[in-house]
């Protein structure tokens, strides 16, 4: 450890990360009453503490390392990384988690395992920040997989649904998948550089290959493309869930993985990475357009801002990725707990049954629309600087490559952001405007939730606008993010981006708005432009043909296999023994006990005879006494 | 006087003997027992005094007799005693149900 490390650090370091684990044990076992309180104060106290660790940072790096297993030639570090990056994660995993369990606390009243949800919130949070304060690849990888842990149990959480559990578990395996190559990765790295630390800036390049197992990680956690499918299916879990999921827990990890890696990323792993990404923004703002379930359109619109984040690391431009991620946490967040008030009003997740709900809910809409703007992209609001930055990164990448292919990247990007609006305007639509439809549930009934809820969701909206981020409205550049965290080279003013995505988000709002015909009309769902959108590729059919059912064949085979050969030997053998024993039991019956007992038998007669001389009748012995004398006399004489 | 043969006294000693013999064996009650040991008892006894016609001068067989007679007279009276006990002590004199020398 350097001298000038102050001695707060390493204390508040301990403190920010033992805290929601503590927290996770005690609040197993607190009352119904006093847990969200609990975990609010925890998380409370976090932030404060976050916010004092992110103020007394220095502008090195700091790296506070001790050592945990030493081996012959090798030693693991336990290590933790604190630096800008750290900081600014902390508060804002902290910040989101602080909202949504504010939030929490009066979404879930009524729920009987309330204590379990904010213990499993405190774990999750925790999860996360270990990741966040890791400075070493192994740390990094053991709460990367409490993160999944915890992911696990919150998206389970309603264990009385088929499909809850069904969720949880796809999105375990899912993570699984890219857990094994981000783990292969550790070890390549370990491999390269014979230490598992964390690159620092400016270290060596390594191959392709150990950038892309790392991705891997990445591509589970961040469901980026082929593995995005379990994240749609995890809005089983509860919405404030959701929201801390999709803000700032979990897919932001893959991201933060990204950033962290992003020194030994080679520049092919880099155009792979790009690549990926903007698959995945385009596959998931496709899946987006036609889904029923509010909360799937919410959750395909982040699997596609993800896309976005991840093409922006591909292209070279980590700070734009960390923009969006920080503005993106905001709005989703502030979208989730807004679409959770809707729900809460509403009891039901399928847009086709709301409509109109602008004057039942007002300030959820107001909240709703901020939020959905910024994620569309609108000016003035922070969505549009952190779209713009990274689409301006991914230009300037493209310039930079050879002419042609690399161009369909920054364009595809600029097309999912149009399709951004598209979708967000056909949710809005659909949910607060236009007649009510859903009959079960007068619309007088439909209510606003509590102030508990309420703040939550207006700070988050407030924090969606793009003044807080930078004064100029147009341009992020010289706001303080970019002041905090320069980019490694000075991205290019690109004059005809911000017109020509005003444009184009004007445009997929008015065909988001047109769209609205479409949904009451029931020959539409099975047209295949709108079937692709809502099976989002076929990705699970796909899956289901290609993985699932050769498994299930094998396991079937393997089960008859089993059934036929090893229980049909056990049997056999079974059979053969019971078969022996009835022999030796026979041989033992007449043999071995007939010999014991015929022994008995002979020993039991000659008694019974001898005995039959002593009767205790005196005239038999004369008797006998006569005999022998006359014997003797006639054997004498 | 016609002597009578000694032939004839063994023969009578024997078939008293035998018949004593026979009522000690078969005999149920006890003093049934006890009177063939005296029938066997005088059938010695003839024997002697038969024998003793040989022995004028000392009549050794004869004092024999005599011997055996009064033996024979204590041990009726103990006999009688012991079967007197036995009677009182298990209220019966039958052989048959006394089977206590088992023991």
């Amino acid at each position: 450890m350097p001298d000038d490390v102050p001695p707060i650090l390493p204390l508040l370091t301990a403190a920010i990360l033992l805290m929601p684990f503590a927290g996770f044990l005690s609040l197993l076992e607190a009352g119904h009453r006093s847990a969200g309180r609990m975990a609010v104060l925890l998380t409370g106290l976090g932030l404060v503490a976050s916010s004092l660790l992110a103020y007394s940072l220095p502008v090195q790096p700091v790296a506070l390392q001790t050592n945990w297993v030493s081996f012959q030639n090798s030693t693991v570090n336990v290590g933790f990384r604190l630096d800008a990056l750290t900081g600014l994660m902390l508060i804002l995993v902290h910040g989101v988690a602080l909202l949504v369990q504010l939030y929490s606390i009066s979404y879930l009243h009524d729920e009987p395992k309330l204590p379990r949800y904010f213990a499993y919130l405190q774990l999750f949070v925790g999860a996360m920040l270990g990741i966040v304060l890791a400075g070493d690849l192994i740390i990094m990888y053991a709460f990367w997989e409490l993160v999944g842990l915890a992911s696990y149990l919150l998206i389970g959480f309603y264990t009385e649904r088929p499909s809850a559990v069904r969720a949880a578990k796809k999105a375990f395996l899912m993570n699984r998948i890219g857990d094994v190559g981000f783990l292969i990765g550790i070890f390549l790295v370990n491999f390269y550089t014979n230490s598992t630390e964390l690159p620092a800036e400016g270290a060596s390049v390594l191959p392709t290959v150990v950038g892309l197992c790392l991705f891997m990680g990445c591509v589970g956690k961040s469901a980026q493309f082929p593995l995005l499918t379990w994240l749609p299916d995890a809005m089983e879990g509860p919405t404030p869930v959701s929201a801390l999921l999709h803000a700032a827990t979990m897919v932001a990890a893959g991201i933060f993985l990204l950033l962290r890696i992003y020194p030994i990323l080679s520049p092919d792993a880099l155009s792979i990475i790009a690549l990926v990404g903007t698959i995945t923004a385009v596959w998931g703002g496709y899946s987006a357009v036609f889904q029923h379930d509010i909360k799937k359109v919410l959750a395909f619109s982040t699997v596609s801002q993800l896309g976005l984040m991840v093409a922006g690391v591909g292209t070279g431009n980590p700070t734009g990725a960390l923009f969006h991620l920080l503005t993106h946490a905001f709005f989703k967040a502030g979208l989730f707990l807004s679409v959770g008030a809707v729900i809460h009003g509403v009891e039901t997740q399928d847009m086709r049954l709301m409509g109109g709900l602008r004057k039942a809910l007002p300030v959820t809409f107001v909240a709703y629309t901020v939020c959905a703007a910024a994620l569309a992209g609108l000016p003035l609001l922070s969505g549009f600087l952190s779209k713009e930055v990274i689409i301006a990164g991914a230009f300037q990448w493209a310039d930079a490559q050879e002419a042609g292919l690399p161009h369909a990247i920054p364009v595809l990007l600029l097309f999912s952001s149009g399709l951004t609006a598209l979708y967000m305007v056909r949710q809005w639509q659909l949910v607060f405007f236009g007649p009510y439809r859903n009959d079960e549930l007068p619309l007088q009934q439909v209510h606003e939730p509590d102030a508990l809820m309420r703040i939550p969701v207006g700070l988050l909206a407030l924090l969606s606008v793009g003044f807080w981020f930078s004064l100029n409205p147009f341009h992020a550049q010289d706001g303080w993010f970019f002041n905090q965290f320069p980019p490694a080279t000075e991205l290019p003013e690109i004059s005809w981006l911000a017109p020509v995505s005003i444009a184009l988000v004007a445009m997929g709002g008015y065909v988001g708005y047109r769209l609205r015909n479409h949904d009451s009309n029931a020959g539409a769902m099975t047209r295949s432009y709108v079937r692709l959108s809502v099976e989002y590729g076929f990705l699970d059919t796909l899956y289901q043909v290609v993985v699932i059912k050769p498994v299930r064949q094998l396991a079937s085979l393997l089960y008859r296999a089993d059934q036929r050969v090893v229980d049909g030997a056990v049997n056999g053998l079974g059979i053969g023994s019971v078969v022996t024993a009835h022999l030796t039991n026979v041989l033992d019956r007449w043999g071995v006990d007939g010999i014991v007992n015929g022994a008995a038998w002979v020993a039991g007669r000659l008694g019974r005879l001898t005995r039959s001389v002593q009767n205790g009748r005196i005239q038999s012995y004369i008797t006998a006494a006569v005999v022998g004398l006359l014997l003797m006399l006639w054997w004498l004489l | 006087m016609e002597t009578v043969p000694s032939q004839l006294f063994l023969i009578v000693g024997a078939a008293l003997f035998s018949i004593g013999l026979a009522v000690v064996l078969l005999k149920r009650h006890v003093i049934m027992v006890l009177m063939g040991i005296e029938l066997m008892l005088n059938a010695v006894n003839l024997n002697l005094v038969a024998f003793s016609r040989h022995d004028p001068d000392r009549l050794q067989g004869q004092m024999l007799a005599l011997f055996v007679m009064v033996v024979a007279a204590a041990e009726s009276a103990v006999a009688l005693a012991i079967v007197l006990q036995v009677y009182r002590h298990f209220r019966t004199a039958q052989l048959d149900e006394l089977n206590e020398l088992k023991q």
